[in-house]
């Protein structure tokens, strides 16, 4: 009897341990098929668009309680790509983003909430030496088995940022302050 | 590229204020040492004070970034070390402050950068705790005998021209920098290179061969720092950092023979010819690479076919 009793609070705490994790999938974001891009206005005439081509990032989706459900992404600004070598150099030094200082962007949800097609995701982005809150909507979450036996599912936000909250070059009408940030990303379950 | 027209302005009102300042604080007392040293040291943080403000560079407070911690520590380390020399009685102290200053710059403007820490997680700083210490010290040991060298030319034979050559890297070492893709460090660096140069003409004028290590101390610590930023945050190639650093030393050949058998004044003509023209090939070539790497991807060579070359094709 006290055997039988042992086991079966053995098992209860088993399962308190292992039931978060049977609700809350995690994920590797799958740099080949994910992508963060951005645009930006020069003179007002134009957007320059570039993209980062190194980035990482690892998410949890509890579907049953979104609110359990975390974001976590790395962006190296080392990897900036706008097509433009000289332009390229430029931005990475310390004008704009100042890489040997501040080699990585990174964004930390703090809060996620379930809204329609999506989640409405709240964290903390790291810029330039600067945290700053940011909010934005992630739409999608279906989910798909490709190659076989590797389960996914996959996500796409837009938003704006201004540089001048991070410091990121200096104030001018020639570049806008306003950034166009487009992330779309899939996730391959762990 | 920043505004010319606005870096204009800096720059002369940097020239304007040291010299109007190095005049006002030696105008009396023009043979004396410790008054020149004054006039040089309130000249080089007027002017570059100034200069600064004019072009709209406001350092930022905690100093996180290379430039601001020039701004905020290594150039009032270097202005308070002069100060300091000039209430030390010992000459030796004096010099083993300005060696500190000097000799700690590049790890003050390199601190918790990607080259000294591990900003991306273990094991990512550039250089590794071995290697790092001796980086350090190669370029410290090469700034203060840079340092010294110039300053024995300066005892050797006294003037305001070793002080201009070093105003003419300065400015040459902010070109190139700002040629390589670093603007703000460049656009930093015009106004003590500036300040140095008005100083240099006051001095020419009044205080003679008065001599004083104060330029030599401020000039070698700001081109040592411009060079550290353009180099390890810019894209500033190891070769014309290295030209620049030892370009002032080029001074030194007016006193090897045959030259050394001319007057004060060919030699101090000669002193800052040669150190104009290794800046200036240094910038012209930084100019060179700008112009041809700024262009976007190069066009086909052949003409773009047109619509009628498609609805011709085949007939």
């Amino acid at each position: 009897m006290r055997v039988r009793s042992l086991c079966f609070t053995a098992a209860a705490a088993a399962s308190l341990v292992v039931m978060p994790l049977a609700f809350g999938d995690d994920y590797n974001v799958d740099t080949m098929h994910s992508g963060v891009t951005f645009q930006i206005s020069h003179l007002g005439l134009s957007w320059i668009q570039g993209r980062f081509n190194e980035y990482s990032g690892t998410f949890s989706i509890d579907s049953s309680d979104p609110a359990k459900s975390s974001f976590n992404f790395s962006v190296k600004p080392e990897s900036i790509d706008t097509a433009n070598a000289k332009r390229d150099e430029h931005l990475k030094s310390p004008d704009f983003f100042n890489v040997k200082q501040f080699p990585t962007i990174t964004f930390k949800s703090t809060s996620v909430k379930a809204v329609k097609d999506g989640y409405e995701v709240a964290g903390d982005l790291t810029l330039h030496g600067k945290t700053v809150a940011t909010t934005f909507i992630l739409k999608g979450g279906r989910s798909a088995e490709f190659p076989k036996g590797v389960q996914r599912t996959g996500y796409t936000s837009q938003f704006v940022i201004k540089r001048s909250d991070f410091g990121v070059g200096q104030p001018t009408e020639a570049i806008g302050d306003d950034v166009y940030v487009v992330i779309s990303f899939e996730g391959v379950k762990k | 590229m920043p505004d010319p027209l606005v870096m204009f302005k800096a720059m002369a009102l940097a020239f304007l204020a040291s010299a109007c300042t190095f005049s006002l604080l030696v105008w009396r007392k023009r043979s004396s040492p410790a008054w020149v040293s004054l006039g040089w040291t309130v000249g080089f943080a007027a002017g570059t004070a100034l200069g600064l403000w004019q072009i709209g560079i406001r350092p930022s407070w905690p100093p996180l970034e290379d430039r601001d911690r020039l701004l905020l520590l290594v150039l009032p380390a270097a202005v308070a070390a002069e100060f300091a020399a000039m209430v030390l009685s010992r000459k030796p102290l004096a010099w083993l402050l300005r060696l500190f200053v000097l000799g700690l710059s590049a790890r003050v403007l390199l601190h918790q950068s990607s080259y000294l820490a591990d900003l991306s997680g273990p094991g990512t700083r550039e250089w590794s705790p071995r290697t790092a210490p001796g980086i350090l010290a190669g370029i410290a040991t090469a700034q203060c005998l840079i340092m010294v060298a110039l300053d024995r030319l300066a005892t050797r034979a006294p003037g305001a021209s070793h002080a201009l050559a070093l105003a003419i890297t300065l400015l040459g070492a902010s070109l190139t920098v700002m040629l390589s893709g670093y603007a703000t460090a460049g656009e930093i660096g015009l106004s003590p290179a500036l300040a140095v140069a008005g100083a240099a003409i006051a001095a020419g004028i009044l205080a003679g061969r008065t001599p004083s290590s104060a330029p030599i101390a401020l000039g070698a610590v700001t081109l040592s720092a411009l060079l550290v930023m353009g180099r390890f945050f810019g894209q500033l190639s190891t070769t014309a950092a290295l030209l620049l650093a030892f370009a002032p030393l080029a001074a030194w050949f007016g006193e090897f023979p045959p030259l050394a058998r001319l007057g004060p004044r060919p030699r101090a003509g000669i002193r800052i010819g040669l150190v104009t023209l290794i800046v200036a090939v240094v910038v012209s070539l930084a100019a060179q690479n700008f112009a041809q790497t700024s262009h976007g991807p190069a066009q086909s060579p052949t003409p773009e076919p047109s619509l009628e070359d498609y609805l011709n094709y085949g007939r």
